[in-house]
């Protein structure tokens, strides 16, 4: 009896270890790898390769490739097999994430020394390329990848200037004087700024070889935030506001000119006109006369001119006749 | 039913024997060296009688026998088994303070990534290897930035943090740690005063560019008025010029086709005028040399 139930008690543990833990399934978003007896099942001798670490970097980071077992199952698994799972989706952490310290924003230093407020995101995946980092080689690799991240970036912030070379005022908006030259220096805040989405694409770029570093795949940089003190945006404000009030003065100025150089204009065809309207009875009047005298003669026209003073007799208030000589 | 009399607990205890029979029998064999299970990323450090009689670090399952003959039956009893993650860690380590070449204390965060690589001098060179460690990379960052300009310690980071790597190496290899990837996370002005006084000369350059823009409108504005006003100015002479212009060249065209003609073309418009105006008339001979009044 006792012998029948110890046995009993030997078939439950096997059937429980060997059957019932035995199945596991992977869903969807989850890759799994397999352990047995500690050991992770590898691809042969196959590495992990990455073409961005160079030969020192790729000596430390040796890590070997790992079967992967994809979504589906049910899968069969020994007792002395132990399943590792993991979801692949792309998630996204705040930049301030730091398990050591609790902190709204990062602080960075810009080339020209000012302590700024930096904010965002990083989209991340882990990288199904690269499982062994991710389970068994890096302690802890999203700290890893985010000490790596914020790393780069505060250096980068440091040495940021504007690739186009543009001045914080554009080469239009001042025309001569020695402040020009003076203020053809960007402001590193606002080529920040301006240039955000460049520091993005650098931080991608930097962080390409994080896969194959610690297991972890940037998908994305979201650098949103760049804040300087309140000091600084109400001056940066202030330019703006200066700009476009320059902008709407001399708008102002152009149309005024504008309207009093068109009346100016019409002045003179107004003046034209007026000197042609008189000038032309005159011109008509001569080529009466001219006529006048063409057809009569000197006599004619003197004739004409008499006639036309008769008018005036019979206005006339007094006349003084002197006697004719005898 | 089991407060019965007649009910015995033997079969109970051997049911549960039977389940506890396997794991028990395994963690006995486990227990005295008959088998070592590694996992990735792990090494196991035996040592019998104070002497280390050797290291597992390949992951699987292992049997110290085949490794070290019959001295892994003694480590139990008369030795220690010890396990030494290899993993690649981190550590950040706040806050160091520097003195720049110009006298500015900086505070500067270093991150560097470790990993054990001989799990030996790990265990038994050093007391507290992690905290050697971050002392060695404290000095080496403190000598290395030290009197360093601020420019230069702000925007060569990655090369001073080679640096702060190339002196710590050396050390930390012989208390059986590999340094990783070493950076310069962080380099802050620790002097609040300093900080706003910088925020300060910015706001007034821009302040200054402000102003400049403002001085570079009126100024323009100033000149558009004034390049205005001119043309306006000579428009308007032009027109003031039109009368005399045009009149002038009919006169003078009447006058060269014939002076007779223009002279009786002026009589008529006076006439004209004169009877418009109704003015009184007095007639005098033309040859009258009295002056009357009038």
């Amino acid at each position: 009896m006792q012998v029948t139930a110890f046995l009993l008690g030997m078939l439950v543990f096997v059937v429980y270890t060997v059957l019932i833990r035995a199945f596991y399934t992977v869903k969807p978003d989850e890759r799994a790898i397999l352990t047995s007896f500690g050991r992770a099942r590898r691809i042969g001798r196959l590495m992990v390769e990455d073409a961005s670490l160079n030969e020192e970097e790729k000596q430390r980071y040796r890590f070997p490739r790992l079967q992967v077992i994809g979504p589906g199952g049910p899968y069969f698994k020994w007792p002395w097999q132990e399943v590792h799972k993991v979801r692949v989706v792309t998630e996204a952490i705040d930049l301030t994430w730091d398990p050591t310290k609790s902190q709204h924003t990062i602080e960075a230093v810009t080339k020209d020394n000012l302590t700024t407020g930096v904010g965002g995101q990083i989209r991340f995946r882990v990288s199904e390329n690269n499982l062994y980092a991710y389970f068994f080689g890096v302690d802890k690799p999203l700290e890893h990848v985010m000490g790596y991240f914020i790393s780069v970036l505060r250096e980068r912030i440091a040495n940021f200037v504007d690739p186009k070379g543009e001045s914080l005022v554009g080469d239009t908006e001042l025309s001569t004087g020695s402040a020009a030259a003076e203020l053809s220096e960007g402001v590193s805040i606002n080529d920040l700024r301006k240039n955000l989405p460049l520091l993005n694409d650098y931080m991608e770029q930097q962080c390409r070889s994080t896969g194959a570093r610690y297991g972890i795949e940037l998908d994305a940089a979201l650098i949103t935030q760049i804040d300087p003190p309140p000091e600084v945006d109400r001056a940066l404000s202030a330019i703006n506001t200066t700009r476009n009030q320059v902008a709407a003065d001399i708008s102002t100025a152009r149309a005024d000119a504008e309207q009093q150089i068109t009346m100016s204009k019409r002045a003179v065809d107004i003046a034209r006109n007026n000197a042609q309207a008189e000038v032309a009875p005159l011109k008509e009047l001569a080529n009466t006369l001219a006529q006048i005298k063409t057809t009569g003669g000197p006599g004619a026209l003197r004739t004409y001119i008499r006639n036309l003073r008769v008018p005036l007799l019979k206005r006339a208030t007094r006349i003084v006749q002197t006697a004719a000589p005898k | 039913m089991f407060f019965d009399s007649d009910f015995s607990l033997g079969p109970i205890v051997a049911f549960v024997i039977g389940v506890l029979y396997i794991p028990i029998l395994l963690a006995i064999a486990r227990a005295l060296g008959l088998y070592a299970i590694v996992r990735e990323r792990e090494a196991q450090v035996f040592t019998l009688f104070g002497k280390v009689i050797g290291t597992l670090d390949e992951p699987g399952l292992r049997f110290p026998l085949g490794y070290f003959g019959l001295k892994a039956l003694l480590v139990p009893f008369f030795g220690k088994l010890y396990r030494v993650p290899t993993c690649l860690r981190q550590h950040y380590l706040r806050d160091q303070m520097v003195n720049s070449e110009e006298g500015t204390p900086m505070g500067v965060g270093i991150w560097y990534e470790m990993q054990v690589s001989d799990p030996v001098s790990y265990l038994f060179s050093n007391a507290n290897p992690e905290g050697s460690l971050q002392a060695n990379v404290a000095s080496s960052t403190i000598s290395t930035l030290s009197n360093l300009e601020m420019d230069k310690m702000l925007e060569d980071r990655h090369q001073l943090s080679r640096r702060v790597r190339a002196a710590v190496s050396p050390l930390s290899e012989q208390w059986g740690y590999a340094l990783g990837s070493v950076y310069i996370r962080k380099v802050a002005f620790t002097d609040r005063q300093m900080v706003d006084n910088i925020t300060d000369k910015v706001v007034k350059r821009l302040v200054q560019v402000t102003s400049a823009m403002k001085q570079d409108g009126e100024n323009r504005v100033g000149l558009i008025k004034s390049e205005t006003a001119y043309k306006v100015s000579q428009k308007m002479a032009e027109a003031a010029a039109a009368r005399p212009a045009i009149v002038g060249e009919a006169l003078n065209a009447i006058a060269q086709q014939d002076p007779e003609v223009l002279n009786a073309v002026m009589e008529v418009m006076e006439t004209e005028q004169l009877i418009a105006s109704g003015a009184q008339v007095d007639v005098l001979p033309v040859d009258s040399e009295i002056l009357v009044q009038l």
